[in-house]
């Protein structure tokens, strides 16, 4: 009889321990899948090309440089996050340069990851505490944390994004007015949550992963838009409180211009 | 029977005659120790990593090639001028003149680059990039007709021929023969040299980030501008393009220098011309900082011969063209404004690297 318990709990047990495999949609077995990332930036749902001219609200305007850092990519499942890259540069300044490569975007490249259905996708818009602490003089050059245009001494902090480009406010033809918006420091860094999604990684094959940003929705507010020519211009100087709502004002608009593409 | 073995004797001669002449190999460098010493160089503690290609480590040998290659005009085709003629350790490795006159007398259309701190640069060097590297940019003067408009066989004879070279080749490379002096090996010296080049650490702009010495309220108000610390001072925007370490960015900028209503009218193309990107054209390198007051004249054509003149064109917005950076526009500054901003300028000379004699020339 002893024995008959003792073989029913040991095959309760295992029971119990496969089921709590099955529950765990991740691949205990150790296979592995591939997510390819993938940004792409528009302007009023168009593909955005650097220097090309747009409407701002009946203003022309063309960007120059669009960059910014991402951080803490993790895909989620039932809470479990499996990060899958640290921090990197998404650089449309160097991706977008024509019609057919703004289509195509900024490919951040392939990440491992190991297979199973996602729930959900992190992503972090600027550079963590940990990492902001640290000098571009600790990486290589080819780090994405190494280039020091991308860091500002006087914050003690990186440049979490920048964007650049002039504008014709008097319709002249001429790009005489500046616009410059460098957001950085840590009170500024965004995490960014995309839930209930349902992201198959099969073993041995690839997946898609596009993330997809409005730049004109980085200048929303309160219902309407920035007005640039009185407002074009930020360094993030935390001494000036009005520089310092402004790059508040961008910073979380950038996080709603982000969505990301199943 | 007898064409038979006329035949045969031919065989050997025919495979003789078709193969190309051996490589003129004796060996006369063998019995000379190869025992190549690694240098390491003195480093600022501020400054980032020293990148070196693996298949050109920097060896005390080498950098000694290097050195005496760089200072020795038998690189040029009259030998008059060597890498230092344009590149005087004095002026920070670079050329008081506006543009540099070759051997034949004949002026380029470009400023000489001070080296101070070069082998820390990136993404393309000389005020375009077109050098990925300093071993690929160390080959070009020698045959550039407005430099030293010499071309390497030649150079690489006289390097064979020579007294003294193939022994420190040998000594540098492991060379077995003098016959293996090449281009590739002269100018990987150079780079090593080159990659020595090392200032900074000792300047007043040092010193105050360290909380050694304070600036005085000239140079602090100028630190205040280049790099927007208060709202109560203008914003300079100097340190946009001149940060960190080096005071430099591995990026180009159209500055604003000349005007431009089509972006083919500049007189340079700059960058454009490497990239082929009309955005890029006009667009020129970010220099270092670092010695600044040293390096007179500015610009990639030298058209600034002070540095007042070059404050004065940042502070007046620069010229027009539809790629000129958005951080160009005009300041208004005053003229104690202006005077600041120079007092912080010259925070940046450091003349220390002048008692490094191992940068100096060997020949003098």
């Amino acid at each position: 009889m002893k024995t008959n318990v003792r073989t029913i709990l040991a095959f309760a047990f295992v029971l119990s321990l496969l089921s709590m495999v099955g529950c765990d949609n991740t691949d205990s077995n150790g296979a592995l899948s591939r997510a390819n990332v993938n940004f792409k930036a528009y302007y009023e749902g168009n593909p955005l090309v650097m220097n090309q001219t747009y409407d701002y609200n009946g203003i022309d305007i063309q960007f120059s440089k669009v960059r910014f850092f991402v951080s803490e990519i993790s895909l989620i499942q039932a809470g479990a996050e499996t990060e899958i890259e640290d921090v990197e540069m998404i650089d449309i300044t160097s991706s977008n340069t024509n019609e057919t490569a703004a289509i195509a975007g900024f490919n951040m490249g392939s990440r491992t990851v190991p297979a199973g259905v996602y729930d959900g996708v992190k992503i972090g818009l600027g550079v963590t505490s940990d990492n902001n602490s640290l000098l571009p003089a600790e990486f290589s050059s080819t780090h994405p944390l190494g280039d020091e245009s991308d860091y500002w001494p006087v914050w003690n902090s990186y440049i979490f994004s920048k964007l650049e480009g002039r504008y014709d406010a008097d319709g002249d033809g001429m790009f005489e007015g500046s616009l410059v918006y460098h957001i950085g420091t840590d009170g500024l860094y965004q995490m960014k949550m995309f839930e209930d999604l349902s992201l198959r990684m099969d073993e041995n094959q690839s997946l898609d992963f596009e993330f997809h940003i409005d730049i004109k929705d980085i200048f929303r507010e309160n219902g309407s838009f920035i007005n640039i020519e009185t407002d074009g211009f930020t360094h993030t100087d935390p001494s000036n409180p009005e520089q310092m709502e402004l790059s508040t004002l961008v910073a979380t608009n950038w996080k709603s211009a982000l969505s990301f593409n199943e | 029977m007898r064409k038979k073995y006329f035949a045969f004797l031919l065989i050997p001669f025919s495979l003789l005659a078709c193969k190309e002449d051996p490589p003129e190999v004796q060996g006369d460098l063998i019995d000379i120790p190869y025992t190549p010493v690694d240098f390491v160089p003195e480093i600022p503690a501020s400054f980032p990593m020293l990148e070196v290609p693996p298949d050109n480590p920097l060896t005390v040998e080498g950098v000694e090639l290097g050195r005496r290659l760089f200072y020795d005009p038998i690189l040029s085709a009259d030998g008059s001028l060597s890498c230092s003629s344009c590149h005087k350790p004095e002026f920070g490795f670079s050329d008081p003149f506006p543009t540099s006159i070759g051997v034949d007398g004949v002026a380029g259309t470009r400023s000489s680059m001070s080296l101070l701190n070069v082998g820390f640069f990136y993404n393309g060097l000389a005020w375009d990039g077109i050098h990925p590297s300093l071993e690929a940019q160390a080959s070009e003067p020698v045959v550039n007709p407005v430099e030293l408009h010499e071309n390497w066989d030649n150079v690489v004879e006289k390097l064979r021929l020579h007294p003294d070279y193939p022994e420190r080749f040998r000594k540098a490379f492991g060379i077995e023969d003098s016959s293996e002096i090449s281009e590739e090996l002269a100018t990987k010296a150079i780079a090593q040299f080159e990659r020595t080049i090392i200032s900074g650490g000792n300047s007043r702009y040092d010193k105050a980030l360290r909380g050694e010495i304070f600036f005085t309220d000239a140079e602090a108000n100028g630190y205040d501008m280049f790099f927007d610390i208060s709202p109560d001072m203008p914003d300079a925007e100097c340190g946009h393009c001149h940060t960190g370490p080096l005071l430099s960015v591995n990026d180009y900028f159209n500055n604003g220098l000349d005007e431009a209503l089509d972006l083919n009218d500049f007189p340079d193309l700059g960058r454009g011309a490497v990239t082929g990107s009309i955005f890029d054209n006009g667009k020129f390198r970010a220099p270092t900082l670092r010695n600044i007051a040293l390096t007179a004249p500015y610009m990639h054509d030298g058209r600034f011969q002070t540095l007042e003149e070059v404050i004065d064109h940042y502070d007046s917005g620069g010229h027009y063209a539809d790629n000129l950076d958005p951080l160009i526009y005009n300041i208004g500054l005053t003229e104690d404004q202006k005077a600041d901003l120079l007092a912080f300028l010259l925070t940046f000379t450091d003349t220390t690297y002048l008692q490094n004699e191992a940068l100096l020339s060997p020949f003098e």
